[in-house]
Formats: structure tokens, sequence, C-alpha cells
């Protein structure tokens, strides 16, 4: 397998608070990794460590490294709007710009200096069909995206997304608030695009990590406990804390 | 890996803070040679402002107490009369009407103030001298009433949102001790909002302080010691409007209304810095809480 | 103390607090009664484009034309001037440091910039943009000196109203590689714009109605012809009220044209709060 990501002795901090713990793994390439544990364990932290959304926050600090492309992500001096245009993100709240679904996609293109009208149509096209919304939205490319439904939402939020041409795409529990049949259909779209970009996704749902993971890691108070093949990890876990966790001791 | 447009954003960002340092430098560095001809003692305490006559008079102190009168009692106006319309507002009118009261104040608070300078000069003053036999109809009272009805909206608007905004869980557990809605306002609400009332106060003085057309317009315009409301005076904003039209530049007289300008300028600061301390200490409190 | 006693209590002191309220609503009201009475006489097309003159025994004749395209000039220059600016400075505060000791100097001083007199402003016009820059009593340095009045509004109303959109969209356009300047301009301000908008109309009802910062930097109140350029001299409605009232020969016939200009000044404050209202309404309407 290709790695993709490798993580260094990554500990994290806000302010005096340490909230990720020395966590060293590799994310192989173009498969599907999710990340499982239970609230405040810090996995939402991780995610956000990767693509440096933390930055913004003044109180945040991070120790180790993150490897991509042989280059540390959190070295200072790496261009951190370049880091996120080949390292993509879609939230848990879907969370489109209050325009046009055109110019949601196109968005991360623009701002990256792409203005040809042709390549940015072949874009968009190429980008919904992706997230497979194309065939529902290709007469009203120009409505505002909030008249769009939740699950519609979140699958532009990830064509606008794949639009940039990302090499990850890292998704902090995607489905958490739309609908079940939504989400089914958001979990089909992101095993479809596995196949050419890497996938890490944050989940609270055990059944969807079983349903579309490839691997698994299992943080649990800012430490990754277990990190492996999903079914492996999933029906005979190495560690005691994981298959408690498995099996609801935590609720 | 900065842009231009963030270099933009920054540098507009401090204007305010550039323009604060130049009012500052701008009015000290027009004040300050008048010192070559009159002694800073005479400016602050001389009893007699004379600009023109020969030899001229720079004192202020006529000046500054004539807005000591004028202010305070327009501030014993404007106080009580926006609580009582806040509270009437809040607890009297149904909501409906609550909002079409509050934009109604609204238009009337962006009324350029030289409109009421034109009511109290044209329709107060003769009101004040011919039927209720006043010496002159402009004078502190007429200035201080027409500076409180264009001053009171603001005040207003700010309690009303205080007190809707106050916390319900604490109203609820008055009434739920069978308060009524007046002894919930009185004993619970009024005494939460002392820190947020007293800023509002300070705020509105600061504007009275610094107004200028109604003063200049209607209060008469005397320089003297005034002993009663009934009488004219000159406050310090109306003295620089009234004068600098008329004053050569690089003079005593220019220089002297430059130094009222740094007087008012300093003093207003003081109002408002003030008013900005109750409040952050309030807020510290709420904190706490 | 009894149930009912407490209830007249509370009767009481309502309806005296009604009473009070009445009568200051009915100041208020009366005002504009005054104004219209005094001053609908002289209104008609000729009082608004004609040129003012004055007779020998200095009554005012012929319209306040020059003084409303004055008016209008000083305003939208001085916009000019102070909506870019502002903007951009509320952006820094929302956008960029919004947080913080310096945070809070910043606006402690944007708060004290809204509070200096209108004289003293009046005064730096004169000081930095009349004699200084050599701009003279001209549009150019009145508006100069306006627009620094309308700065402070202008920042508050951008600060708040960038402030409360919320920061998952800021979000969705920093994970998309979007700098900080891409994420306001592009994304926070065109949703915020109709609040901007609102600030922007309330600094210009102020500057346009403001007399003491152009007293020295540039109004006059006789001017026989339309202002051409910005480096002249301009009348303006809020002076030629104070003017009328204070220089004329003849204070009754000067009375009812001042009246009429303050109606005319009324009318457009009136129209520009009317559309507050209408932005925020929509404002509301789009945010729920």
């Amino acid at each position: 397998m290709d790695v993709e990501l490798k993580i260094e002795n990554l500990s994290v901090y806000f302010g005096q608070k340490q909230i990720l713990d020395s966590i060293s793994f590799e994310i192989p390439t173009k498969s599907i990794t999710a990340i499982i544990g239970p609230s405040g364990c810090g996995k939402s932290t991780f995610l956000r460590t990767i693509n440096r959304m933390n930055d913004r926050f003044d109180d945040f600090h991070s120790k180790g490294s993150i490897i991509f492309d042989g280059k540390d992500v959190l070295s200072a001096d790496y261009p951190v709007e370049e880091l996120r245009r080949k390292i993509g993100m879609v939230f848990q709240k879907p969370n489109p710009f209050p325009k046009s679904i055109y110019e949601n996609v196109v968005f991360g293109l623009k701002i990256h200096g792409v203005k040809e009208r042709s390549v940015l149509d072949e874009v968009v096209k190429s980008s919904l069909e992706a997230a497979s919304l194309y065939e529902q939205v290709k007469d009203k490319l120009s409505m505002n995206a909030y008249k769009l439904s939740g699950g519609q939402q979140q699958r532009l939020c990830i064509a606008r997304a794949l639009a940039v041409k990302p090499e990850i795409l890292l998704l902090d529990e995607p489905t958490s608030a739309i609908d079940p049949l939504a989400a089914k259909q958001i979990e089909e779209v992101l095993e479809q695009i596995s196949k050419e970009i890497t996938i890490l996704i944050v989940t609270h749902n055990i059944q969807q990590a079983a349903r579309i993971a490839d691997y698994i890691a299992f943080f649990y108070m800012g430490k990754l406990v277990e990190f492996g093949k999903a079914e492996k990890l999933l029906n005979a876990p190495d560690e005691k804390l994981t298959d408690d966790y498995l099996t609801g001791m935590y609720g | 890996m900065k842009s231009k447009i963030d270099l933009l954003i920054l540098i507009s960002g401090w204007i305010s803070v550039a323009i604060i340092v130049a009012i500052t430098f701008f009015l000290f560095y027009n004040w300050f040679p008048l010192f070559k001809t009159t002694n800073p003692i005479e400016f602050f305490f001389g009893t007699l402002w004379y600009p023109t006559a020969v030899p001229p008079f720079y004192g202020i102190l006529p000046l500054l107490d004539a807005t000591l009168w004028i202010s305070t009692l327009a501030i014993l106006i404007t106080f009580p009369s926006a609580f009582v319309l806040a509270v009437f507002m809040t607890h009297v009118v149904p909501k409906r009407m609550q909002y079409i009261l509050k934009v109604f104040l609204e238009i009337f608070s962006s009324m350029p103030s030289v409109i009421l300078g034109l009511i109290g000069l044209s329709i107060v003053a003769p009101y004040f001298q011919n039927t209720l036999n006043m010496d002159t109809g402009q004078n502190i009272l007429n200035a201080a009433l027409m500076l409180s009805l264009i001053t009171i909206p603001m005040p207003t608007s700010m309690m009303e949102d205080f007190i809707n905004a106050f916390p319900p869980e604490q109203k609820e557990g008055a009434e739920a001790l069978g308060a009524n809605k007046f002894e919930t306002l009185t004993k619970v609400i009024l005494p939460g909002l002392k820190g947020p009332f007293a800023s509002i106060a300070m705020l509105s003085l600061g504007r009275i302080f610094g107004e200028t057309m109604i003063v200049l317009m209607v209060a008469g315009n005397a320089a003297i010691f005034p002993t009663s409301i009934f009488q004219p005076a000159r406050v310090l904003s109306a003295t620089i409007a009234s004068e600098m039209g008329e004053t050569p530049v690089d003079t005593p007289h220019f220089y002297a209304l430059f130094g009222i300008g740094a007087v008012l300028f300093i003093l207003t600061f003081l109002i408002n810095v003030v008013g900005e301390i109750v409040r952050i200490k309030y807020e510290r409190q709420m904190m706490k809480e | 103390m009894n149930f009912k006693k407490r209830m007249i209590k509370q009767r009481i002191a309502f309806l005296i607090l009604s009473v009070i309220s009445i009568g200051i609503l009915f100041a208020i009201g009366s005002i504009f009664f005054v104004i219209f009475v005094n001053g609908l006489g002289v209104l008609n097309w000729k009082f608004l484009i004609s040129i003012t003159s004055f007779d020998f025994k200095g009554i005012p004749h012929g319209g306040i034309g020059p003084a409303i395209v004055g008016t209008f000039m000083v305003t939208g220059l001085g916009l000019a001037f102070a909506v870019p600016i502002g903007i951009l400075a509320g952006i820094y505060l929302s956008e960029y440091r919004s947080k913080g000791k310096i945070f809070n100097v910043l606006r402690i001083m944007v708060a004290n910039l809204a509070g200096v007199p209108s004289v003293v402003h009046g005064l730096f016009g004169l000081a930095v943009f009349v004699i200084l820059f050599r701009f003279g009593l001209s549009i150019l340095s009145a508006a100069l000196t306006l627009s620094i009045l309308a700065l402070p509004i202008i920042i508050m109303t951008t600060e708040n109203a960038m402030r409360d959109i919320p920061s998952d969209l800021r979000e969705a356009a920093y994970a998309l590689g979007a700098k900080r300047w891409q994420s306001a301009l592009f994304v926070i301000l065109p949703v915020a714009i109709s609040k901007i908008m609102t600030g922007v109309i309330l600094a210009s009802a102020r500057i346009a109605g403001e007399t003491a910062p152009i007293l020295f930097t540039g109004a006059t109140l006789y001017l026989a012809h339309y202002p051409t350029a910005i480096n002249q001299q301009f009348m303006a409605l809020p002076y030629m009220i104070y003017g009328l009232m204070t220089t004329s020969m003849n204070i009754s016939a000067s009375m009812n044209f001042a009246y009429g200009i303050a109606i005319i000044l009324i009318i457009l404050i009136t129209l520009m709060n009317i559309a507050i209202v209408i932005l925020r309404l929509r404002t509301r309407k789009i945010s729920s």
C-alpha cells in the first residue's frame, strides 16, 4: 500500500489543555480511512489539524509532524492556501455559500485564479456528477444553493471541495446533520470517489464505518488506540479498549 | 505572504486611531502658540472672554461655567425622560406599538439639530419672552430643553434594548414569587441595570456637551456667569462656531479658539472613556455571576 | 402589603409614566407639525430649483436649488471617501483582529471618534484640509471633514454585520484555500452587505444634516449660481437655516423660508429612514 499522509508523534494543545497525545500512523492512499471514537476523543481536532483549520485559534499549537508529499504540512513556511487546495474538507453541517449552485462549485477555482468560462463549466459538470447531484440540478445551476435540501447541500459541498482537484478529502461527520436516506447517497458518492482520491472521514457511527471504510483508526482520550484494516479492527481488535467501545461500553 | 489587499485592510483598520491622534495633534499645534502672548492661567481661569477687545481677553472660565449649567440642566431633563419613555414602551404599550414608536423616535433622532435650533429661536424664545415674561427667551432653559428633545431618543432606545434583553429567567423568578410587572421592574430589572444605565447617562452627556448648533442659536450667546436658568449663556462649542468664521488664521484669537476645541475634545473624550469603563466593568460583573 | 393595594400602586405608577411619556411624544410630534405648518407655504417647484437671491431689505427670494445640489455634493463625496475605508476597517475588526487587547483599543478608538463633537471635526478640517493641504474653503474640504464623521458609523455597522455571519461560511472558504481577504470580500461581505447599507444610509442622513463641521470648511450663505467644481464654496441646506435665522435683517420673512428648508431636510431624512426599515425587514427575512 502507498502512503498518502504520514503522521509522526503528533501532539496538539489548546492553551494548557492537551487534546491529542503523540499520534503516529500512516494513512494509505486512494482508500477510505474512518476515524472513530467517543465524542471529545480529539478526532475532529485531528482532522482539522491536517488542513490547519485550527491555525486561526490563537491558543492552538502542535508538536510532531504530518508528512504529505515529502513535506511537513505543520511547518510554518508551508503555504496554507496551497495545502487546503490539495486537501479539501467537508463539514458536519452543510455550509454552502448563499450564492448560486454554479458559483458555489467554481468558488475554489476562481480564488485560485482560474477564469476561463469553458474550464469552469466543465469542472462544474464533472464535480456535480462525481457528487451525483448533476442530474438533479443541471437545469437550475443559477438557483441559490440555500433552496436545496440538506442532503443535496451536503453533496454540493462535496462537489465544491472536489472542484479544485484535491488529493485528499477530509470529512467531519458529514452525514450526522442529514436524514438517513440522504446519508446513504453520500456514502455511495464517497465509495465512488475513493477510487481517485484519499478519503479521511470522522464518524461516530460505527455502522457507517463498517459500510464504507477500508481502514479504521480508533481514538480514545486524545490517543490513537488502534489502527488497521476495517474488517480486522471491527471483528478482532487487538486492544481491549477498542473491543469495549465496539460492544457499546461507552454508549 | 501578505497581499496588497491585506495591507489596505490593515491600514483602514487603524485609521480611527490615526485620526484621533491627528485631531489631538492639530488641536494642540494650533493652540500652543497662544501661550506666547497669553498666560495659561489667564486662559483657563480668566473670567473675561473679550477676544476682539483692545487688549483682548481670552479667559474661558465663563464659557466652561455656562457649558456646565446647560449640560447639567439638559441631562437632568434627558435622563429621567428617556427612562420613563423606555419603561412606557417596554411595559405599557403593545409590542406592535413599541416598534412603531421606536421607528418614530429613530427618525426624530436623525433630525438635524439646526432644525431644533430654528424651533427654539422662532417659537420657544418668543413664547418665553412674551407669554412667560422672561427678560429674554434665548436662555439656558430654552437651550437645555431643545438639547434634551434631540438627545432623548438615543438613551431611550438603548435603555429599551437593555430592558428587553434582561435575562427572562430572572424576570420569571420574580414573577413566580408573585411580584407584579411594576415590582419586577423596580426590584429586579432596574437594580440589575445600574451599570448600563450609568454608561448610557455618560454617553448622553457626551452628546449634549459637544452639541453646537442648538446652543449657538438659542442660548443667547452672552459670555457672562449666569446666576439662573433664565439668563443667556455662551458655551464652549458655540463660541468656536460663531467666531472661527471671522477670525484670521494664525492670530491669538485663532489659537484661543483651537484651545477651546482642545478643551472640549479632552472633556468629551474623558466623559466617553468613563462611560466605556463603566460599561466594561459592568460586563465583567455579569461574567462573574 | 395586600394584593389589591399593590395592584393599585402599579396602576398609578404606570398611569403617571404614561402621562409623562405621551407628553414627550406629543412635544416631539408637535415639532413636526410646527415645521410643516410654517414651511408648507413656500413649497413649490420653483422653491426647489431656483437660485436664491436677497433683496435690499435682506428678504430671501427664489429657491434653494444651489443648497440642495451643494448638500448632495458634499454628502455624496463624503460617502465616496468614507464608505470604502469604513468597510475595510470594519472587515479588519471582524475578520482580522476580532478579539484581544489591540481589538479592544481599536474599538474604543472608533467609539471615541464617534463621540468627538462635530465642531471639533470642523476645526480639524480647517487645520488639515483647508490650511495644510491647501484645499481652501471648498466642497472637497467639507466633504473630507464630513467623511470623518461618517467613518465610525460605517465601521461599527460593518463590523457588527460581518460578525453576525455564522463562522461555518468562513470555514468553508478557508477549507477551499481562500485567503482571509478572499473569504471576507467574496463570501462574508456579499451576505452582510444589506446590513452594512443601513449603516451607510444612517451615515449619510447624519452628514447631510450637519452644520458645525462645514461652517468653516467651505459652506457659504449665498451663492449666485449652482456649484460646478469641488474646489468651490457651496451652499448647504442646514447651514442655510442657520444663516437665515441669524444673519438676516428680516427674521420673520426669512423664517418661512427656513421652515421650507427644514421640510425638505426632514423629507430627505425620513426617506432614508424608511429605506433603512425596509432593508432591515429584508435582512430579517433572509436570515430566517
